[in-house]
């Protein structure tokens, strides 16, 4: 086994016994990254990554390499959130998150591609290329966080770290076979994250396994006095959650009937059997019809969007508005058009009324059950170029997981099914109740365990 | 406001000219379309029933989140630092396009 491979866990554990070094694992890993290149992982590669870790050995993350989505600000290292606005922009200040992970020992291995601002669900709309899907370069890695879902999955990183508005963590972890974790709403700073929605951006861990998810999320998560909307919840140690009894547990499983293909259906609701084998109770539950949610999403994101990118005037920093690519021109012009008079609340009002009836069905749906399952994708990772020309290629994809996140739910997408003859991936998707992280966490630790994929 | 709402080049054109979208001819047209097409699945949501419904504006329901009025001189950028990214400046200060045009008279 090459040391690239390893999760985060074990080679925190193996460094700790000295079976291996950390210069080990950097060669490793650097050879793994130049071996990718074809597949556009990462923009900007983080030369200085060897000495930093030499320096953070001592601490929890032991100075390993960790992939970062290029829309968290690292000052002094290129940040371009995949847009030539940002082409040559050099941070004066760092994001929360990846101030935690620096703190905590951990070293920004490199910034990894995403669709331009995060608009897209493929990795296709960057303005430097789209990343290919390391488990089978005909096929995308999805989006937005495509980029740190691919350097997992090709093991270029030992875990990454991505950010979720709508499906872009849980999305892009479901086609490249990963671990992704959205977390609460407000968990996670949004400090430094250039901004998308930011009533629903939240940042998360893309990881190889559970373990690993969770014990990322300890470091990056609490309240911080420089993002208003981050919670002052006191933070639990997630990892607590791992290895657990889920007997008794009750699961609602919903989007059962939404129009999926019945063979994806077929083998998903397989791989949920097996979790009624350790004990877990599992039922079908009738929920408010995700398609509304595309509507709303669609709204409030550009609504959003159009303000958010607002400040991009090339004076400060960054080149002029001319600069915008297509995708983020449609999007912040019809934000702009839902915002304005007379139009304001035919669209936008009505889209944020929608979003209280689904909090008002998730509200019902977690007095039945502990946690909530649906498939994460309608299907296996497209093929390159499927998002050419469709006006709402990401809002369908990510259809089933835009509930969750516009009333600011946690989810994980767990791996659940590989495809022998493309090595392609399906994924479940685990929703808690707010702030109940640590029950998914316990249901997804548990599943991975029985599946073995 | 009929129920048959479109965009026309014209609207489409406006918008551009709100949100400072420099924009060509055939791009006019391409977005008019697209946004036609975004519309279709808006207008989805007028067949539900909102009227007793109140708006969610925030969802974790966080409240009065306040701060002291300090100033924080680690959160400060130096001049340089402020003004390392811009594209250009001038003793010290950014420089900005010009938005008032001499008119002769």
């Amino acid at each position: 086994m090459k040391l690239n491979q390893l999760t985060l866990t074990d080679a925190i554990k193996g460094l700790k016994e000295k079976k291996f070094s950390l210069s080990e694992i950097y060669a490793d890993i650097n050879k793994v990254i130049a071996e990718t290149k074809d597949l556009n992982i990462y923009l900007t590669i983080n030369d200085k990554a060897k000495d930093q870790a030499s320096k953070q050995s001592s601490l929890p993350l032991a100075g390993l390499p960790i992939a970062v989505k290029d829309n968290f600000l690292t000052k002094g290292l290129r940040t371009t959130a995949s847009s030539k606005v940002l082409d040559k922009f050099i941070p004066p200040y760092e994001s929360t998150v990846t101030q935690k992970i620096k703190e905590a020992g951990g070293v920004v291995v490199g910034k990894t591609n995403l669709d331009a601002w995060a608009h897209g669900s493929s990795t296709e709309t960057s303005d430097y290329g789209r990343t290919l899907n390391p488990r089978n370069p005909n096929h995308l890695p999805g989006g937005s966080s495509g980029g740190s879902a691919a350097a997992v999955a090709a093991d270029a990183a030992l875990a990454a770290i991505g950010s979720e508005t709508a499906g872009s963590i849980r999305q892009p972890a479901a086609w490249c076979g990963i671990v992704g974790l959205k977390p609460t709403y407000g968990r996670v700073s949004r400090r430094g994250v250039i901004a998308m929605a930011s009533s629903t951006d939240s940042p998360g861990p893309m990881t190889k396994t559970v373990a690993d998810a969770a014990l990322l999320l300890n470091h990056i998560s609490g309240h911080d006095p420089y993002d208003a909307t981050s919670s002052p919840k006191n933070v639990p140690d997630f990892t607590q959650a791992l290895n657990k009894s889920v007997q008794n547990l009750k699961v609602g499983y919903i989007y059962h009937d939404v129009g999926i293909d019945t063979n994806i259906v077929n083998i998903f609701e397989k791989q949920l059997k097996k979790l009624e084998e350790v004990g877990v109770k599992v039922e079908k539950a009738a929920a408010f019809d995700p398609h509304h949610a595309i509507g709303v999403y669609t709204i409030i994101q550009r609504a959003e969007v159009s303000s958010n990118l607002n400040r991009y005037d090339g004076i400060r920093y960054g080149h002029d508005r001319s600069y915008f690519g297509d995708e983020a021109k449609k999007r912040i012009m019809l934000g702009t058009f839902a915002l304005s008079k007379g139009y304001a609340d035919k669209y936008y009002l009505l889209a944020q009324k929608v979003r209280t009836l689904f909090k008002q069905d998730f509200k019902k749906l977690f007095q039945k059950y502990d946690l909530l399952i649906s498939l994460t994708s309608p299907g296996f990772a497209k093929k390159v170029g499927a998002s050419k020309g469709q006006a709402a290629f990401g809002e369908l994809e990510d259809m089933l997981l835009e509930p969750s996140s516009i009333v600011g739910l946690p989810g994980i997408n767990l791996p659940v099914y590989r495809d022998p003859e493309t090595n392609l991936y399906l994924g479940a998707n685990i929703v808690a109740n707010y702030w109940d992280e640590e029950t998914m966490i316990k249901l997804a630790d548990a599943w991975e365990k029985e599946l073995k994929i | 406001m009929s129920k048959q709402f479109t965009f026309s080049h014209n609207l489409v054109q406006h918008i551009a000219h709100l949100a400072s979208i420099p924009v060509d001819e055939t791009e006019v047209a391409s977005l008019t379309q697209a946004f036609n097409e975004t519309l279709e699945i808006i207008n989805s949501l007028q067949s539900l029933d909102v009227k007793r419904v109140e708006a969610t504006h925030h969802t974790t329901d966080l409240t009065n989140v306040l701060r002291p009025d300090r100033v924080d001189k680690s959160q400060m950028f130096s001049q340089k630092e402020a003004l390392a990214n811009a594209q250009k400046t001038y003793q010290g200060y950014f420089v900005v396009p010009q938005v008032i045009k001499n008119k002769k008279v």
